[in-house]
């Protein structure tokens, strides 16, 4: 459950990273399926024709969060093609398994333990994870996941 | 926490104005005379220092960007990123662990 202070600063966010140079590059939108949700419509700097659409939700806003790329015109949430090949992606998967994401922290629960691996809190996690995503996708970029 | 470190006003042809945005951080650190000679490598401790953070241990790996390109060189100098600019907008990246 989110906390006053999490749904406030994550208003206070959607209105901040709207005004980052990066912004221009992307289509946001609340999801509002959970308190603390957005989808954006995104495109690797060498390919802009190649869209994806990411689904982030956070289930607290200062753990790591739930990274899921929705089919363009279905918003089905199983589809390894909606997926981008990136650092630590797995299209097959259905989940990016690093350790800024939920799912990459749930397969590996050592993570915590590791300095290297341990999430630090940011103080502004939806810019985070957006600037991360982008610049996942900016520079290890490889193609379309596989069906 | 200051968004400034030391405004000056130096010769923009030996000094630039520096802009490194850490991508989970409010502020930027900004450095209105840093020196066009300085290189990644002597730069990484006065950013680590502003955003408090530590690579003892090696346990986490950090890379600046410019321009969505990751530079890997430490040698290179913020003159040789900037060129004729005179502001150079750099970004401190976090290499996540990849499982």
């Amino acid at each position: 459950m989110a906390s006053p202070f999490e749904l406030s600063l994550f208003e206070k966010e959607l209105v901040e990273v709207e005004a980052l140079p990066e912004a221009v590059r992307w289509t946001l939108e609340r999801d509002d399926t959970v308190p603390l949700g957005l989808r954006v419509l995104m495109h690797p700097a060498s390919k802009p024709s190649d869209h994806y659409m990411a689904r982030l939700q956070w289930g607290g806003l200062f753990n790591p969060v739930s990274l899921k790329f929705l089919n363009l015109s279905t918003r089905a949430d199983n589809d390894p093609t909606a997926w981008p090949q990136c650092y630590g992606f797995r299209p097959g998967q259905l989940d990016a398994c690093v350790s800024w994401t939920k799912e990459g922290h749930q397969l590996h629960p050592e993570w915590a333990q590791s300095g290297r691996s341990t999430f630090r809190p940011p103080e502004r996690p939806v810019q985070l994870a957006l600037l991360q995503l982008q610049h996942e996708l900016d520079t290890s970029y490889t193609g379309r996941g596989k069906a | 926490m200051s968004d400034t470190i030391h405004p000056t006003e130096k010769s923009l042809d030996q000094y630039l104005v520096l802009h490194v945005r850490y991508l989970g951080a409010q502020h930027q650190f900004v450095d209105d005379g840093a020196a066009r000679t300085e290189t990644l490598a002597a730069l990484l401790p006065r950013v680590f220092e502003f955003f408090h953070l530590s690579d003892h241990g090696g346990h986490k790996i950090y890379m600046f960007t410019h321009d969505g390109e990751v530079l890997r060189n430490t040698s290179t100098t913020l003159g040789e990123i900037a060129k004729s600019h005179e502001k150079l907008k750099l970004d401190l990246v976090e290499q996540f662990e990849q499982g």
